[in-house]
């Protein structure tokens, strides 16, 4: 289903300070487990570690 | 480093695209960068992406966005913007819809406030936070802990 969308009363689609089983499915803050994981420099090709170090 | 830039380099080849187009796109330009931020978060907000809401609303404060107009990325018109930057926050509002959604009128409206250099800007800024929202939310990176 398609979020309403309304500028003019600044209606929130979701909101962040819910967590756990109240929150729903659908909220980023739910779920803190990364589903990729998430790479230290020491792990990247060369080319890519220097975006590490920006 | 961004927590989404800890997670692209499984790809290598994407994370070196992806990392290239954010510094174009967010740098001060026919728009100023702090307006860009609030931009982003608006969109990361209509997309539930509490990853880039959290980031772009600290990015709009350290680059001269006030905080009424950070507390205000869902009051838009309500908040302490000109009428100019409200129109631009409707347009990119309308563009999460999707891009029809920014009909004629949707058009004629934004170009009273914007030049094509400020709406070309914008809407780059509403579509790749729609793409930025949807990788960040569906591979659940965690948010980037904010600097002290």
């Amino acid at each position: 289903m398609h979020t309403p969308l309304s500028y003019k009363t600044g209606i929130r689609c979701c909101a962040f300070t819910l967590t756990g089983a109240e929150a729903g499915d659908g909220m980023t803050a739910a779920s803190n487990a990364s589903r990729v994981p998430l790479l230290e420099r020491h792990e990247v090709p060369s080319d890519v570690a220097q975006l590490y170090d920006k | 480093m961004p927590n989404m830039f800890k997670g692209l380099p499984n790809t290598p080849a994407l994370v070196l695209g992806v990392a290239a187009f954010p510094k174009p796109l967010m740098a001060d330009g026919a728009l100023p960068g702090w307006y860009k931020e609030l931009i982003a978060t608006r969109i990361a907000s209509l997309n539930c992406c509490e990853y880039c809401v959290s980031a772009h609303r600290h990015l709009a404060l350290k680059r001269g966005a006030t905080f009424g107009q950070v507390a205000s990325y869902d009051n838009l018109e309500n908040g302490p913007f000109s009428e100019k930057e409200k129109a631009g926050f409707r347009y990119a509002s309308l563009l999460h819809q999707s891009g029809h959604a920014a009909n004629e009128a949707a058009f004629d409206a934004v170009s009273e406030h914007l030049n094509c250099q400020k709406i070309i800007e914008l809407t780059a800024i509403a579509g790749a936070f729609e793409l930025f929202a949807r990788i960040i939310s569906s591979l659940r990176i965690p948010v980037t802990p904010l600097p002290e």
